[in-house]
């Protein structure tokens, strides 16, 4: 046998010896789709305003339990994070403003949250459909948690793909950011 | 109306309202078949909601305001009046990490319909009264978009 279908047998060895969980890494690596939206303070925000900095971007909807839960701690992540300069958002998925304002105030939250109404910038996130073929692309997305480099490139994305996935003290993103960001 | 037309018009019915499609159905609804009802008199109907397993919905009430409670609302017809819905009691599950339960169902339950038809009704008229189910469903892993399905329930006018 020659040498090149062992190598393509190692490469079948090695797809199929991937966890179920082989999700973890889709998007990383990838450049951060482009974006311009509204926030809940008037202010307009650009993706490309964001090139030089370390962000963390959840996207979250006010009924979704999981949001709920993590959302004081992510207000917590967004104090702590945002003295060693990272910049933090919500993008909240296709709900009205006045839901999302009261939401916002019930939650404390500071960081700015953005209104993506049509699910459209939330799709574009999103991994590509054999991730839960069976859901909308903002379903996947909802409860997510992504940073981004200064560069403009997607380093982590948090999508629950089993059931030990989820902490809603956001240990993972927080060890995530520990080991991607300068020593304070 | 014999059973059968009563039974083709509550499927009719499930046309009328607002379907919201999505690939997952997570919630099937089963209204009760052959509900009869006596003029003047009030009767408890229970609709059956199966959840696919693995997935639970927000159960009615809900703790934290945020979420999205399961509710079932149904429009009253001529002669058929409709009281506020009886919801079972839920199960407590908590997300790791969270410092505050989740109250949810998931299985099979029911939610029980008070009816009251009206002392003049016609006896052997079928009334269907339609409505809608909303709910919130999650799994252990994702939550989906609310869903609003429709609901149709045939109600016979008994003999007095």
């Amino acid at each position: 046998m020659s040498r090149v279908p062992h190598v393509v047998l190692l490469l079948f060895a090695v797809l199929l010896a991937q966890p179920a969980t082989a999700g973890w890494n889709y998007r990383i690596g990838e450049p951060a789709p482009e974006f311009q939206l509204e926030a809940l303070d008037g202010n307009v925000y650009r993706s490309t305003d964001l090139k030089g900095k370390w962000v963390v971007v959840s996207f979250m909807t006010t009924w979704c339990p999981f949001c709920n839960a993590a959302a004081p701690h992510f207000e917590k992540l967004n104090q702590e994070y945002g003295k060693r300069g990272v910049r933090t958002f919500i993008v909240d998925i296709s709900e009205r403003s006045d839901i999302v304002s009261g939401w916002v105030k019930k939650q404390k939250l500071s960081c700015p949250v953005l209104l993506d109404g049509t699910g459209e910038v939330t799709t574009r996130y999103a991994p590509p459909p054999d991730f839960v073929p069976d859901l909308k692309r903002e379903e996947v997305m909802i409860a997510s948690f992504m940073i981004i480099d200064p560069e403009g490139t997607i380093r982590f994305l948090a999508l629950n793909e089993d059931v030990a996935s989820f902490d809603a003290r956001l240990i993972k993103l927080r060890a995530r950011l520990d080991a991607l960001l300068p020593e304070p | 109306m014999s059973r059968r037309l009563a039974a083709l018009a509550v499927f009719a019915g499930l046309g009328a309202a607002p379907v919201v499609v999505r690939a997952v159905e997570v919630v099937t609804v089963i209204p009760p078949a052959g509900v009869e009802a006596k003029p003047g008199a009030g009767t408890l109907v229970a609709l059956r909601v199966v959840v696919k397993p693995g997935y639970h919905v927000q159960a009615n009430p809900v703790e934290n305001p945020s979420l999205i409670p399961i509710t079932l609302k149904m429009d009253a017809a001529a002669s058929v009046s409709v009281g506020d819905p009886l919801y079972p009691a839920a199960r407590r599950m908590r997300l790791p990490g969270d410092n505050q339960d989740l109250v949810v169902y998931d299985g099979t339950f029911a939610i029980a319909l008070p009816l009251t038809v009206e002392p003049n009704a016609r006896a052997g008229a079928t009334v269907i009264l339609k409505g809608t189910l909303r709910y919130q469903a999650c799994d252990d892993r994702h939550c989906l978009l609310p869903v609003t399905l429709p609901v149709a329930l045939a109600v016979t006018v008994g003999a007095r």
